[in-house]
């Protein structure tokens, strides 16, 4: 497993005024393979991401000159829709909230894991690509029905539990992309404490059940120190 | 919360017991009494005095009235006694003159009194004993002398008003000690009743502290300065207590905050060594474990930091009316994997649902805590039951283990950051979990109460008050 295989390369750019948090993050996010600029507040920030499309934007909520909610508000009452990262040092609730209500599309709380971070501006990066969400997904013939909310291998229902399926889902969705535990519990059961590593490991291993079972090949990759990867092997 | 002790509020009876606790209570009845004490002392004193008096007048009259008849012919003897008899319109002197036989010769006496000593001296005689000769009488002194010709004079007198003077005395007396002693009690009353009502404040505000809530001071009285002094004293020193724990709670937690960071920076370096590796490398077990070990140290200052972000926060801003059962069902939904792992039965009883005023995804994550214990301590081949009640005081979620439960002195050891029963060394934890809980339940203003499961083990009960705490 290499931090540098990801196939969605793309423009970046890092809002944020502390040094060492910043120069982390673009040491990460370019060994993704990812073109990074760097704002180092709010204005210059703002003015960058209007004047050339960004694929993603990392955004500190605490810049010296503009708050970093009014920094997202900005970016969308122009109607610019570049999915925005959020990341702070406040990690009350309320904070997050707040942040996702201005526009932002995902909250990460400081100090974070790097990689942590880099998988979610992935996610975002490929949540954005897709234009249109097909309403079915295939992997070395496993079908993902998204109207029914069942899966197939072939021809065999895998009889998926509404939970087995949105994990499935979500796996799926970012087939290639390294996904934490954290991510994986806040996309499917939509909350943001640490779940503790073992309750995610056996949905996981519950649903690789399922899958061996019907005879599907070993899909879903334990990625060492990380979390899951969907894909072959 | 602990049980109380029974709390001796209701009947007069247990009123009363209060009262006398109370010193300024029995200090008034005790001097109501002195001073009932001493009135009847006074009183005495003034009877015995005019009783004193009164005799030494009588016994003069007496002895003057012996001196002139004494002194008096046979003739003139008769004429004055009849001259006296006639002037005492109030009937209270009596006279007699009798032959040395005993014959009554003058006088309004038939015979000589008996138990009269002849000697001239006034004296007081047992009125008992010669009723026919003072019929009304109560009191009667008298004075008899053998006269020079051989007869005997008896002069005697009705003191009568010395009695009715000790009777109005002996009233008055016990009319002005009754109302001394009512006047004592009711005084008493009134000036203790706030004291009463005084130490019933501190009494609760002392439960609440023991129970853990160091922000509760001793309630300061109208009118009773040494309580107040006392109190004051009390509440300084858990001023004093408050600022220490808070400068602990604060010191550690800023070493929380301040080590995520560096141990951060230490995971993404192991990290990234861990990826630059070849696939085959010797290097990963000890790489991973490495890492494994990081992030239970990440895990545990998150935590930390967590339960005191939970602490400080005053505001409810996360607070919606929201429904129990679909919290608990998803909760047992993302548990269930990992009770069967566990060879444990996790079952969610059937019940009404209650909407209760929460922050939905802060009590999700405190059952979560819940079943995170219950499914770690219980054994293979055990249940877990999840159940919400609603009882008089709101709704009431339970997570009830066959465990081994936690024994009762030690449930509220447990609730303290990272304390963890000698049991647990085998079971991975850092011993926040049931201190996050703690936390969020407070927060919310509901109770928390940990005791016996029917099955044996634990039974972890969150009670969810309606009404909303003062905050
Ligand atoms: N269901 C239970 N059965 C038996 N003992 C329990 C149970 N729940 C808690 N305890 C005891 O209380 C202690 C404290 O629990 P707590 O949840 O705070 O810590 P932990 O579970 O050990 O660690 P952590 O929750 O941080 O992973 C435990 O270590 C254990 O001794
Ligand atoms: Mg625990």
């Amino acid at each position: 497993m290499n931090a540098t295989t990801s196939a969605y390369s793309g423009r970046i750019l890092v809002i944020e005024d502390d040094d060492s948090t910043a120069e982390e993050i673009v040491a990460e996010l370019t060994s993704h393979a990812f073109q990074v600029d760097r704002a180092g507040t709010g204005n210059e920030g703002l003015a960058l991401a209007l004047s050339s499309g960004y694929d993603v934007i990392t955004l500190d909520r605490m810049l010296p000159d503009i708050d970093g909610l009014n920094v997202v508000g900005a970016l969308r009452a122009r109607n610019i829709q570049t999915p925005v990262l959020m990341i702070s040092a406040l990690s009350d609730v309320d904070e997050r909230v707040r942040g996702l209500r201005a526009g932002g599309d995902d909250y990460l709380t400081k100090p974070f894991a790097s990689d942590e971070m880099a998988a979610r501006v992935e996610v975002l990066l490929r949540r954005h690509a897709q234009a249109a969400e097909p309403t079915q997904l295939r992997a070395r013939g496993l079908l993902l029905d998204r109207v029914a909310h069942n899966a197939f291998y072939g021809d065999l229902d895998l009889d998926l539990k509404p939970t087995e399926y949105q994990l499935l889902e979500f796996l799926m969705r970012n087939s290639g992309q390294t996904l934490t535990r954290t991510m994986i519990f806040e996309a499917v059961w939509g909350y943001h404490f640490d779940p503790g590593t073992n309750l995610i490991e056996v949905h996981i291993a519950g649903l690789r059940k399922k899958l061996e079972q019907a005879g599907c090949p070993p899909l879903i990759q334990t990625v060492r120190g990380s979390g899951y990867q969907f894909g072959p092997a | 919360m602990t049980s109380r002790p029974a709390r001796p509020s209701e009947g007069s009876a247990a009123l009363f017991s209060e009262l006398w606790r109370i010193t300024s209570f029995r200090l008034t009845a005790l001097y109501g009494g002195l001073f009932a004490l001493a009135v009847v002392c006074l009183f005495a004193l003034i009877y015995w005095q005019t009783a004193r008096y009164q005799n030494q007048q009588v016994d003069q009259i007496l002895r003057n009235q012996a001196h002139v008849f004494s002194s008096a012919t046979s003739d003139q003897l008769d004429d004055d006694i009849a001259y006296e008899i006639a002037r005492d319109i109030r009937h209270i002197s009596f006279f007699g003159v009798f032959a040395a036989d005993g014959r009554p010769l003058a006088g309004n006496l038939a015979r000589v009194p008996h138990e009269l000593v002849l000697n001239g001296k006034p004296q007081a005689l047992p009125v008992e004993r010669n009723a026919d000769l003072f019929a009304q009488a109560l009191e009667i002194r008298a004075l008899g002398q053998t006269l020079d010709n051989g007869n005997v004079l008896v002069v005697a007198r009705d003191v009568a008003v010395l009695e009715q003077i000790r009777q109005s005395l002996l009233r008055g007396c016990f009319l002005i000690a009754a109302v001394i002693l009512l006047l004592g009690v009711l005084g008493g009353v009134f000036y203790s009743l706030p004291a009463v009502r005084h130490i019933r404040g501190i009494d609760r505000a002392a439960q609440r502290i023991a129970d853990g809530d160091y922000s509760q001071r001793l309630p300061l009285g109208l009118r009773n300065r040494e309580l107040d002094v006392l109190a004051q004293i009390v509440n300084a020193m858990l001023d004093e207590t408050e600022r220490l724990m808070g400068e602990v709670k604060t010191a550690s937690d800023n070493i929380a905050h301040d080590l995520r960071t560096p141990l951060t920076r230490l995971r993404a370096s192991i990290y990234r060594t861990q990826q630059s590796l070849e696939d085959s490398s010797p290097h990963h077990a000890a790489l991973n474990h490495a890492l494994t070990q990081t992030d239970l140290l990440l895990a545990r200052f998150r935590a930390l930091s967590r339960i005191s972000e939970i602490e400080s926060k005053r505001r409810r801003a996360g607070f919606s009316p929201t429904p129990l059962q679909p919290i608990l069902r998803k909760l047992v939904g993302l548990y269930e994997p990992l009770a069967n792992q566990g060879e444990v039965r996790l079952t969610l009883g059937a019940g009404a649902d209650a909407i209760v005023d929460c922050d939905g995804e802060l009590l999700f994550e405190a059952i979560g805590n819940l079943l995170d214990n219950a499914i770690k301590f219980t054994p293979a081949g055990g249940v877990i039951r999840v159940e919400l009640d609603i009882d008089e005081t709101g709704p009431v979620i339970s997570v009830a283990d066959s465990g081994p439960g936690i024994p009762s002195d030690l449930r509220k050891s447990v609730l303290q950051r990272f304390y963890r029963a000698d049991e647990a060394r085998n079971v991975p934890g850092s011993g926040l979990g049931l201190s996050l809980v703690d936390a969020i339940v407070r927060l919310h203003g509901f109770d928390f109460v940990l005791d016996e499961a029917s099955e044996g083990g634990v039974r972890a009960r969150i009670l969810c008050r309606q009404q909303r705490p003062t905050q």
